[in-house]
């Protein structure tokens, strides 16, 4: 957590997230953990990543997905993505990168 | 509906009927087979909704949804200044429901006239045959945006109220805006306002004042001159990009004048009187083109729900109306969208406004989407480990584009006590100068079809 706010907040604020964790996806059972942060992608890569014209995350591993992300939000501002990988707190990454390997 | 009656009287046994939402469906679903969430508005963020409640509502069975709206397609306000300059047309931004309607949306056309919270009904004039009331287990609302008069107004003898030359709700009045463009001549100006924030997509109307002196130009008219009339302090988005394009691209063209209160508004005359100095002075603009695009307030549907600001404060895990009414909050009523006002706040605690915006609207319809079907399944209710974000990209000229981004997260800022608790905006920022360019001009075809796609597909 100490590492999210030097990432995201300046010195001179505090952030505090709260952190709530919802059981695994079941046929049945409450919306999978990440679902609804990976869709806030889908306006531009499409509904459940099946968009056309920007680059795809589909077929890519977890790893593969936040590493691109954390890279976008250190790097300086070439694009919206670079925007956009700063605006996610460490812990969302994971968690939509999670979730939007599991699309295919 | 012999149902419906039999629900509601069960849930007013139970004492439940303002907190349906707090009911799992395991017991709705002994008195009814699905339930029901009736949207009322089919833009960006009612369709959205409708789609992700059918996509996503498969954890819970499946949901019943009915989308409500005064027309058969949607006119994209996104792209919409690309009508005006002859780029796009106004079909290539029309957007049918055809596609909700094979996910098992129902589509009603028609108008929303009225809700009852205390009954779960809203009253539906449909566009053919008798009103009627639908009922609802869920409601949201994402009538976007209605107009504030002007202080003064006076019509011209052809017609028209003071919201006819807006052109803020893409359609009809697009065309007409187009066709006022392509009639100007050397030496005449077109006169705009830009409304008090918060209104509807915060970049729009600076990229209108560019698309027209983009327009102009390449007409190369001698004299015409687009003069901007802001009742704010500064440019509301893009303050660099926006700057460089008045002061630099389109300098010479571009007058603008910040701090422009509206006073009066004469369509007989094209002619619009502002103060700038809080009503000490007045200055008078007569216009060849008068593009008044006046104040805004929620859509007429939710006002009920709205407070003094003119539009609808809600929770911002859910979307759940934050008004009472007759002593009765109604969490399972919803507003998203244009028309609601959510608690917003940058990383030092300062307050601030979530743009109204159709991207915005998308995101904020899928955290709704999520919350009621976790409220109607019963997992939990809500998620807060929620974000939202709007991106958009900017035409300055015919070829170049600039963009915008803007990201929020649930939580709070402040030190304990002194906490602020809302939407966090944790990052803002536009597109660096080297980078407002073809390249995004291109993108931003990219970006609007996926918008399409992923709302109303």
């Amino acid at each position: 957590m100490l590492k999210i706010l030097r990432l995201l907040v300046p010195a001179s604020a505090t952030l505090f997230l709260s952190l709530v964790w919802h059981s695994n996806a079941s046929a049945g059972g409450p919306p999978p953990d990440g679902r609804l942060l990976g869709s806030q992608c889908f306006q531009c890569h499409g509904t459940n990543g099946k968009g056309s014209g920007f680059s795809t995350f589909l077929g890519k591993s977890s790893t593969e997905i936040y590493n691109t992300l954390y890279e976008m939000s250190q790097r300086p501002v070439e694009s919206i993505m670079d925007r956009h990988a700063r605006g996610y707190t460490d812990q969302q990454l994971h968690l939509l990168a999670d979730y939007l390997s599991t699309l295919n | 509906m012999t149902k419906m009656i039999m629900r509601r009287n069960f849930l007013k046994a139970a004492g439940a009927i303002a907190t349906l939402a707090a009911i799992p469906r395991a017991v709705q679903a002994a008195v009814t087979p699905l339930p029901r969430v009736v949207v009322v508005g089919g833009g960006f963020g009612g369709a959205t909704l409708a789609k992700y409640l059918r996509m996503w509502g498969a954890d819970i069975g499946g949901i019943n949804v009915t989308l409500i709206d005064t027309n058969p397609s949607h006119v994209s306000c996104v792209l919409s200044n690309l009508v005006v300059n002859g780029t796009k047309t106004l079909s290539s931004i029309t957007l049918g429901y055809t596609s909700l309607k094979n996910r098992g949306v129902t589509f009603v056309q028609g108008t929303a006239t009225s809700v009852n919270p205390a009954l779960n009904t809203v009253r539906v004039q449909p566009a053919t045959g008798a009103a009627y009331d639908q009922p609802y287990d869920h409601l949201v609302m994402s009538p976007g945006i209605d107009f504030l008069r002007p202080p003064v107004f006076t019509a011209s003898s052809t017609g028209g109220d003071f919201d006819s030359v807006h052109a803020w709700r893409a359609g009809p009045q697009t065309t007409w805006l187009k066709n006022q463009l392509a009639a100007m001549k050397n030496n005449q100006t077109f006169v705009m306002t830009v409304p008090k924030s918060p209104y509807r997509c915060p970049p729009g109307p600076y990229e209108r004042a560019c698309i027209v002196a983009d327009y102009l130009k390449s007409k190369k008219y001698t004299g015409a001159k687009v003069i901007v009339l802001d009742a704010n302090a500064s440019i509301q988005a893009e303050p660099e990009g926006f700057g460089y394009a008045f002061n630099t691209v389109h300098k010479g063209i571009i007058q603008y004048v910040p701090n422009a209160k509206v006073d009066s508004v004469n369509l007989a005359t094209k002619s619009i009187t502002v103060t700038t100095d809080g009503g000490a002075t007045f200055k008078s603009y007569t216009a060849n083109v008068l593009n008044y695009i006046p104040n805004q307030k929620a859509g007429s549907i939710a006002a009920p729900f709205a407070d003094a600001s003119g539009f609808v404060p809600v929770e911002p895990l859910s979307y759940s109306v934050k008004q009472a009414i007759d002593g009765v909050v109604y969490s399972n009523v919803h507003v998203i969208g244009d028309a609601c006002k959510l608690p917003g706040y940058d990383l030092s605690g300062k307050p601030v406004t979530v743009p109204k915006s159709a991207h915005m609207a998308n995101s904020e319809a899928k955290v709704c989407a999520d919350a009621i079907i976790r409220s109607l399944g019963g997992f939990g209710y809500p998620d807060d480990n929620i974000a939202t974000n709007s991106a958009c990209y900017s035409p300055i000229t015919k070829s170049v584009a600039s963009w915008l981004s803007t990201s929020f997260v649930y939580g709070s800022v402040g030190t304990a006590p002194n906490l602020a608790t809302g939407m966090i905006r944790t990052d803002l920022g536009e597109a660096p100068l080297e980078r407002i360019s073809s390249d995004g001009f291109q993108e931003m075809f990219i970006w609007a079809n996926n918008l399409f796609a992923d709302s109303f597909t």
